[in-house]
């Protein structure tokens, strides 16, 4: 009996230091640092492009930069004025606002939606899905010069309100064009991409719950309304916990549409942090500030997924 | 069927037909405006046919937007990273899941990082990184950029299909003497078929729509939807010639999306998998 | 020389002990069965076999070559898997050839082995088709072609009919043993079902958490069990045990418990313990009649009555809270309920060690 396996094992237990996991046995002929190699390219290109940079920015954003001439070392005043500059913080602002219209709504809308439509099949679903996934699948530029269009002054929406002799409604330079309607115009926009994704995502999970379910609470004498809270909305909880984090990131991450739409105004009425990192980077010249608006970003984002988890979590052991 | 399930089926065609009809009404609109007389003036209401159909106006738009140079540079990126990018997700994505070698679940978790690193947060250094590069306003940024930035939803995904095999295939495999190499593409690969499929798909769809990377790192050599925004910018009085453009770099997407519709539910639905 | 040998093998995994200093000789050309629930550790010494686990001690041999270093695929065995884990998107041609091209072998060999296999398994019209077209049956014996074109040193077979229903089980469990007799390739096969393991082994390897409980042929196995946990795990309908007082009385042995009282007059036993466990099988009991030479009677109350056909079964209860499946004939007017009375075949009796479990003898 060969006593070497036991002693190899206990010498790379020591060797390596104390671990408490044991390391996994060697399988014979396994392959092992070959595994390196196919890792390889994928990791290579993308250290280079994303975790490198990352290590850059982190290092530029702690300096006063204009692109040209040597920066400064500032130390953390990029980052304080997170709290100091009114840009900033009505950037962010702003994406909670959109979140409303990005998030909330379309997953609430979604939500009812699916709970309706759940209770008879409905055939030719591939055919509406396909539909309602069209605003998500085309490029939110070509999209939003759709909306341009929808929310001129004598386009769709004006039309019609006129037509019902809301045209006090329709503001002189547009919804685009007007500091209070700008953003919530947006936001609109947002909402209308969004819904139809809620919509099939949530509708998909409502008919992977067991009809026997659905039985049960009409056996014991729920209504619809009380079916939706006790069958329904729990049976969704994994699809609600995807949509919610994917839906609140992709708000905080909103750039194309700004860009395209209003170009963050009028003034500063639709501003959003993305939007803001690129105009202080490329158009300003405040390239440490605009590495350290981009840091924030990323961690406000690791942050809201890390707490969305958590309480999803939570709430599913309730 | 009873009459009251009767009526709730036709109110659930009812609503659904509804809020396919909003999904889409923009989209109608916008390729209604854009056969109205072009030129600065009153913009269409959306609720009256044009007078003629203008279908010049694509032409025009097509000319004017500088479509075709666009879209050259749209395709020539998304056909060179694609594949690219497809492969060294499947070469990873295969290494994660059928391979132990140390350090992996470290250096797998942080791919995921990259799933929920904005691009912002690197878009200043990339910027200069690639200016001394000297890949400013060329094809060789926009591809290297896009492959890298699908590395993270591609690992993923592709470890996850590859993770679905039944254990047993790989050691059939292992029993029969097939290397790594071997078993990736004479097994694997067929296995994983659709996923692979899929990934393809939504790779390619990411390159087309991509916009934000373009502004920034093209000046002349714009992509699709670049042009569409700066030929927006220009053109802005101009509703149906600029709508003209908007269908025009939408028109490819929706091809692919009609052909694969199946592959882009999957991964979109499934794709939300990570949270 | 094509023996495989499990030398003192031992497998952890983490914590758990799958297979406890498990020694095995298995002779070339041998089938054995390697037998037990689900955690015996028979799997696990298949595994370890075919080299898909690494052992933690001890050494493994194929035909006097120590194996447990190597590769899968340097081992020379052929594995057949549960699941059959068919390459879904091969012909079965390719998948019966994909071993052989992976060595290497020139084309018209693997086209003749193939072809050969094939013919052996009446599988020659699927060898276009691919294995979601076949059913399941079908793929089971491409399974076995695949490990046959192999020629190899050992079959290594993980549960293969499990998946099959009953009847095709039955069926195709004498095809392999003539397949097996054919090729005379030293077989390891792997199964929970005892019946499989009596009908097809050579010899049969009982297994139970991790450790080899006894090997042997069916016969002894089944005769001569060396402890309780064989006794009860082979046969069908299982044996049934009683814990009773063990009292020699000048020749005889006189077992006794509550109301149950046995005697026979044994040679040898001598050094038996106050307490030992005795096992009857359910075919070793008959409903009381006078006239019969029969140890007893026992008495009790029918709890279950199983008609089987060929036989009643009844699930007796003694007043000493004894459980015993005893044996009746087709046409037993026995209802649940009812008092019965039955007896043991002298010498059928077995008893047992309470603490070891061991097989002391017979009575």
């Amino acid at each position: 009996m060969d006593p070497a396996p036991e002693v190899g094992s206990l010498a790379r237990t020591t060797i390596l230091g104390s671990r408490r996991k044991p390391k996994p046995e060697r399988l014979p002929g396994e392959a092992r640092r070959i595994g390196y190699l196919y890792v390889a390219p994928a990791f290579l290109l993308y250290a280079a492009f994303n975790l490198v940079p990352l290590g850059q920015g982190i290092n530029v954003s702690f300096y006063d930069w204009d692109g040209v001439t040597p920066g400064t070392w500032v130390g953390a005043r990029n980052y304080t004025e997170f709290f100091t500059d009114p840009a900033i913080t009505s950037g962010y602002v702003h994406v909670l606002q959109l979140m409303v219209f990005y998030s909330f709504l379309p997953i609430a809308i979604g939500l009812f939606l699916a709970a309706v439509l759940s209770r008879i099949r409905i055939r030719g679903l591939t055919f509406f899905r396909m539909l309602l996934f069209l605003p998500l699948v085309i490029t939110d530029v070509a999209t939003a010069v759709a909306w341009i269009w929808m929310y001129d002054v004598d386009g769709p929406i004006a039309t019609a309100l006129r037509a019902m002799g809301l045209g006090a409604l329709v503001p002189d330079q547009g919804w685009l064009g007007d500091f209070t309607t700008a953003l919530p115009a947006v936001g609109v926009f947002g909402m209308w991409g969004q819904f139809g994704f809620c919509l099939i995502l949530f509708l998909a999970g409502v008919m992977k719950i067991p009809a026997s379910l659905y039985e049960a609470a009409r056996v014991d004498g729920a209504n619809a309304v009380r079916e939706f809270f006790a069958v329904t909305l729990p049976g969704l909880r994994y699809e609600l916990q995807v949509v919610l984090v994917l839906t609140v990131i992709g708000t905080l991450g909103t750039f194309d549409e700004i860009y395209v739409l209003t170009g963050g105004g009028p003034g500063t009425a639709t501003t959003v942090p993305a939007y803001l990192v690129w105009r202080r980077a490329f158009q300003v010249g405040e390239i440490g500030s605009a590495a350290a608006l981009g840091i924030i970003l990323m961690l406000i984002v690791f942050a809201v997924t890390f707490v969305l988890n958590k309480v999803m979590e939570r709430g599913g052991e309730a | 069927m009873t009459a009251s399930s009767r009526v709730q089926l036709f109110l659930n065609y009812l609503l659904i037909v509804l809020c396919s009809l909003i999904a889409i009404y923009p989209l109608i609109g916008v390729v209604l405006a854009s056969l109205y007389p072009t030129g600065p003036g009153v913009a269409p209401s959306g609720f009256a046919l044009p007078p003629t159909f203008q279908w010049e106006n694509y032409a025009t738009a097509w000319r004017d937007g500088e479509f075709a140079a666009s879209f050259t540079t749209s395709l020539i990126v998304a056909v060179v990273m694609v594949p690219a990018s497809v492969l060294l997700s499947v070469l990873g994505g295969y290494a994660f899941a059928t391979m132990r070698f140390r350090g992996s679940k470290a250096i797998f978790y942080l791919f995921i990082l990259g799933l929920i690193i904005p691009t912002e947060a690197t878009i200043v250094p990339l910027f200069y990184d690639v200016r001394a590069l000297g890949l400013i306003d060329t094809y060789w940024a926009l591809i290297i950029l896009e492959t890298s930035g699908e590395m993270a939803f591609g690992i993923f995904w592709m470890r996850a299909a590859f993770l679905s095999a039944p254990p047993s295939l790989l050691e059939a495999a292992r029993i029969d003497g097939a290397r790594s190499w071997t078993t990736l593409w004479r097994i694997m690969v067929p296995f994983a078929r659709p996923a692979i499929l899929t990934l393809t798909v939504l790779t390619f769809a990411d390159s087309w729509n991509e916009f934000f990377l373009a502004l920034v790192f093209t000046i002349n050599h714009m992509t699709a939807p670049a042009g569409l925004a700066s030929f927006s910018g220009r053109f802005t009085t101009d509703v149906a010639l600029v709508s003209a453009g908007a269908v025009i770099v939408a028109i490819p997407i929706l091809i692919v999306f009609v052909v694969f519709q199946r592959e882009f539910m999957r991964g979109m639905l499934t794709g939300a998998v990570k949270g | 020389m094509a023996r495989v040998v499990f030398d003192g093998v031992t497998k952890r995994f983490g914590e758990v002990t799958a297979l406890r200093e498990f020694s095995l000789e298995i002779a070339d050309g041998e089938f054995m069965v390697l037998v037990g629930p689900s955690g015996s550790g028979k799997t696990t010494a298949l595994r370890l076999l075919a080299g898909l686990e690494a052992l933690t001690s001890g050494e493994i041999r194929v035909g006097d070559r120590v194996v447990d270093r190597l590769a899968p695929r340097d081992r020379d065995i052929a594995m057949v898997f549960q699941d059959y884990a068919l390459y879904p998107q091969m012909t079965v041609f390719q998948n019966l050839a994909f071993a052989l091209k992976m060595r290497k072998m020139p084309r018209d060999e693997i086209d003749r082995r193939v072809r050969h296999a094939a013919e052996m398994l009446h599988i020659e019209e699927l060898l276009g088709r691919k294995p979601r077209e076949l059913s399941g049956g079908q793929r089971q014996r491409v399974a076995l072609g695949r490990a046959l074109v192999r020629e190899p040193q050992a079959f290594l077979m993980d549960e293969p009919l499990s998946n099959l229903d009953a009847k095709l089980r039955v069926q195709t469990r004498t095809e392999i043993k003539h397949l097996q007799e054919q090729v005379e390739t030293t077989t390891v096969y792997v199964t929970h079902d005892q019946v499989e393991a009596m009908t097809m082994g050579d010899r049969v390897a009982v297994m139970n958490e991790g450790v080899l409980e006894q090997v042997g042929d069916a016969r002894s196995v089944y005769e001569r069990p060396a402890n309780v946990f064989v006794a009860g795990f082979i046969g069908s309908p299982a044996m049934s045990f009683a814990t009773v007082h063990a009292e020699r009385t000048g020749d005889s042995l006189v077992l006794t418990r509550g109301e149950l009282s046995l005697a026979r007059e044994v040679a040898g036993l001598d050094g038996i313990p106050a307490e030992v466990i005795l096992g009857i099988r359910p075919e070793h009991t008959r409903l009381w009649t006078d006239g019969e030479r029969l140890l007893g009677p026992i008495a009790g109350r029918a709890e279950y009555v199983e008609m089987l056909g060929r036989e009643t079964l009844i699930g007796v209860l003694t007043a000493g809270d004894q459980r015993f499946t005893v044996h009746a004939e087709a046409d037993a007017t026995v209802k649940p309920g009812e008092q019965v009375r039955f007896g043991l075949e002298p010498g059928k009796l077995y008893v047992f060690d309470v603490e070891s479990q061991k097989a002391l003898g017979t009575v």
